[in-house]
């Protein structure tokens, strides 16, 4: 069930999971909306490096390696936002941290992260199929931004760019230990030795 | 879930500023790679090694197999097996 706006300070109130560094703890106003908290983009981009064509092979190892080679960062201020040109995408962060911690025998919460409308209007996604923020997650939450819109837009750092509905997962994700023991189903693990 | 351990890693500049490339050996000598923030990364002694903390799942063997804090890149999941000796239990 999603939360609402009082939920989502109670939930943080009584430390069933946190969000750092946001603007405002009254839940009638900016961040929050009814059933979503309002996150920002920090003030770092990261942009692909076009000049050397890459494959990405994920059967082979150091793809995060690889991935961080093949990029550049830019920092942007309010002065010298990031013009987001028409079909172009680079990474993002939130300025906001959260942490959906595991319990052990107790339930939890996860939550996705959401474009809002208002970007939406703009041509901008700010995700295009990860949204979840899964329990156990601690962090800033990473945004893959593209620009879909004929105009280019401007990054700047606090613009108010997701929004994040957060929701408890119903029953207690696996915590004794042996469980997954001989299971061989989607959430297993698979690695070479398995496939051979 | 309760049983948190640190996992032994390789660490090298990640997208971000703020976060590494994050790289672990798993069963079979596979590596597996992720990103992390520095904060949640802890240095033992050097730039380019250290730790992340990880949920144990299954203990028996010589292997554990353990929730990863983010999804590894190579693997496509979280849950990975890890030897004993990458593992330092609290």
């Amino acid at each position: 069930m999603i939360l609402s706006n009082v939920e989502i300070l109670k939930g943080i109130r009584d430390k069933q999971f946190s969000i750092s560094k946001l603007a405002g703890l009254d839940p009638a106003k900016s961040p929050f909306n009814t059933s979503a908290v309002d996150l920002t983009l920090s003030s770092e981009i990261v942009i692909p490096k076009f000049e050397v064509p890459i494959q990405l092979d994920l059967r082979k190892p150091g793809i995060a390696k690889l991935l961080a080679q093949n990029s550049t960062s830019v920092i942007i201020t309010e002065c010298q936002p990031y013009a987001l040109k028409h079909g172009l995408l680079v990474l993002g962060k939130t300025n906001e941290s959260v942490s959906f911690p595991l319990t052990a025998g107790a339930g939890c919460y996860s939550a996705r992260v959401e474009g809002r409308s208002s970007i939406a209007r703009c041509g901008i996604l700010v995700h295009f199929t990860a949204p979840t923020i899964h329990a156990g997650f601690e962090g800033t939450i990473t945004l893959e931004i593209i620009n879909l819109g004929y105009a280019d837009f401007l990054l700047y750092p606090g613009l108010k760019i997701c929004q994040l509905i957060i929701e408890e997962v119903k029953g207690i994700p696996a915590e004794a230990p042996n469980q997954f023991k001989g299971q061989q189903d989607a959430v297993g693990v698979v690695t070479s030795a398995d496939k051979h | 879930m309760n049983i948190i351990a640190k996992i032994s890693c390789t660490l090298s500049n990640g997208m971000f500023g703020n976060e590494y490339a994050v790289e672990i050996i798993t069963s079979g000598g596979e590596k597996a790679s992720f990103f992390m923030d520095k904060d949640l990364v802890t240095h033992n002694g050097s730039e380019s090694t250290g730790f992340i903390k990880a949920n144990i799942v299954e203990n028996e063997g010589e292997d554990c197999t353990v929730l990863l804090p983010k999804e590894a890149l190579e693997q496509g999941t979280r849950w990975v097996r890890v030897p004993k000796n990458q593992i330092a239990f609290a």
